[in-house]
């Protein structure tokens, strides 16, 4: 046997798919941010689920939304449990408030800046990074 | 079933290290053996065991097992966190009051240092987070518990002003505390300075403004207070006890105010079942998972008004012999990390007497909470 170790490429740790969430994540896939909108009450809902967190309603279209965003609150990472994650150390994540309706909001990472540079009410729009051939990932950077 | 009134009867620990060389089945039954002692009861007369955890120590049963208890009438596993702390004593209590089991045993055991589950660190992380929001978290790098707390800290920090030097006045604090403590893991005294000058881990979180990784265990027993009276031991009661949650986030979603904790929801509730103001608390055993979520739950809980905690604790108001005594046993940040069931033994010690150089003098109410930052629970404990 050789003492060559095999080397581990890092892959993002994307989480499988399920019923309530695939067309998101299909939509991620195709560069397009959009969220369930409940038929009854027309409030947008994060994260996808079957029913209406405010009214209980099943009926819900998926729609686009504009991608523009505001900081509301962040941390820097200087520590990562996660192998991908570490080799992007330092890396942002924030509370990002969607302009479509200010009580949206996600977690996100903040890309395309200095991790120093971000703050609150900081303008951000979405991107979407490339994780392998087939799939694409969700984060903001300041417009 | 004839209702009784159940009591707080004993407390009692492992060694606290930062390296066992155990099982957490041992630590956990060193812990047991020891508050069955304190409580003045024969460890066959435990009838109910229960704990909380990440899977990561024994379960009641193989502890009823271990510890040769003729009789189960009450077991219970509660798979979860610091949140869990009180809501697990809670239900030890109500199943005395139901009169379900006599003589109940909690506790909370793992090598939270050297075993496989570890919450902080740069090795694994143990929460499997299910579903929905593992989907929106783990791909954005969120899922270590520090970086909720980290949000809300900054979230604060803006809308108070509140600073990093003021974060580290509570980490001083109970490094000064756990000095008093020949249980505690980190003794050796801490300044603002060596804290601003540890590493970032989270921003706006250096080194000292986290939870120390330890390994160990707890136990608490709890009885009737007619097996109390028999005893010889003072009565110790919980007052009033509330559990829950404010708004919850998953994935960013839901937080309508990032600074706040569950404690902005639940204090309100909690002294209303009570009776009384924070004034009329003698010690605070409170949750410290990181410096913000200790400052902003002596907000939430009325020793200074909302978005005051940072100067509160600046001017030294957490200390023995100050305002509030606050973790007078070095909480999660210094003594060990037991999860918030080292907050309870720590409170009934006080309300017993028996802290030591660390008793505050004539304790009668005690304020105990555990939480998870969106979720918790919290009691007050009474010397009757």
């Amino acid at each position: 046997m050789t003492g060559a170790a095999r080397t581990e490429i890092p892959i993002r740790p994307m989480r499988p798919v399920d019923a309530d969430t695939a067309p998101f994540w299909d939509l991620v896939d195709q560069g397009v941010l959009a969220f369930q909108r409940c038929a009854a009450c027309r409030r947008l809902r994060f994260y996808p689920q079957a029913r209406c967190p405010h009214c209980g309603s099943p009926e819900h279209s998926w729609d686009p939304v504009s991608g523009a965003g505001r900081v509301r609150t962040w941390s820097v990472q200087y520590n990562a449990g996660d192998p991908w994650f570490r080799e992007h150390l330092p890396y942002v994540i924030a509370v990002v408030e969607l302009e479509d309706d200010s009580r949206l909001r996600m977690l996100a990472n903040i890309v395309g800046c200095d991790p120093a540079t971000v703050h609150f009410d900081q303008r951000v729009t979405v991107v979407f990074e490339p994780v392998d051939e087939d799939r694409r990932m969700y984060a903001f950077k300041p417009t | 079933m004839t209702r009784q009134s159940p009591v707080l009867l004993g407390a009692g620990w492992s060694a606290q290290s930062r390296a066992s060389g155990v099982t957490p089945l041992t630590l956990a039954m060193d812990a047991a053996y020891a508050a069955v002692a304190d409580a003045g009861l024969q460890m066959h007369e435990i009838d109910a065991v229960l704990c909380f955890g990440r899977r990561d120590g024994p379960g009641p049963l193989l502890m009823a097992s271990a510890l040769g208890l003729p009789t189960v009438r009450f077991f219970l596993e509660y798979d979860g966190g610091g949140y869990a702390s009180n809501t697990v004593v809670m239900v030890g209590a109500q199943a005395i009051e139901s009169g379900t089991a006599k003589n109940v045993l909690v506790y909370r055991a793992m090598n939270g240092r050297t075993g496989s589950h570890r919450f902080g660190g740069e090795q694994a992380q143990p929460i499997d987070v299910q579903g929905a929001g593992g989907q929106f978290i783990d791909p954005v790098g969120a899922r270590a518990p520090v970086i909720g707390f980290a949000l809300q800290a900054q979230a604060h920090m803006q809308r108070f002003g509140t600073t990093s030097e003021q974060l580290a006045a509570v980490a001083v604090t109970m490094r000064e505390h756990a000095a008093r403590n020949e249980r505690a893991v980190m003794r050796k005294s801490l300044t603002v300075a060596e804290h601003q000058a540890s590493r970032m881990i989270a921003s706006p979180f250096h080194l000292f403004d986290c939870a120390i990784e330890t390994d160990g265990a707890c136990a608490v027993v709890m009885s009737t207070v007619d097996v109390a009276r028999g005893v010889g031991k003072p009565l110790v009661s919980i007052r009033a006890s509330a559990v829950g949650a404010g708004s919850f986030p998953v994935g960013g979603s839901g937080w309508e105010d990032e600074s706040r904790l569950y404690s902005y929801y639940l204090a309100p509730e909690l002294y209303e079942r009570a009776g009384i103001t924070p004034a009329d608390i003698d010690v605070a055993e409170i949750y410290d998972c990181f410096t913000f979520s200790l400052m902003a739950q002596v907000e939430d809980y009325g020793f200074c008004k909302r978005g005051e905690g940072g100067p509160f604790a600046a001017a030294g108001s957490l200390r023995l012999g100050a305002e509030i005594p606050t973790n007078t046993h070095g909480g999660l940040l210094s003594e060990a990390y037991l999860q918030g069931l080292g907050h309870v033994c720590e409170a009934v010690s006080q309300l017993q007497g028996t802290a030591g150089d660390r008793q505050v003098e004539g304790a009668h109410l005690a304020l105990v909470t555990g939480q998870g930052g969106h979720m918790g629970g919290a009691m007050i404990l009474e010397r009757t």
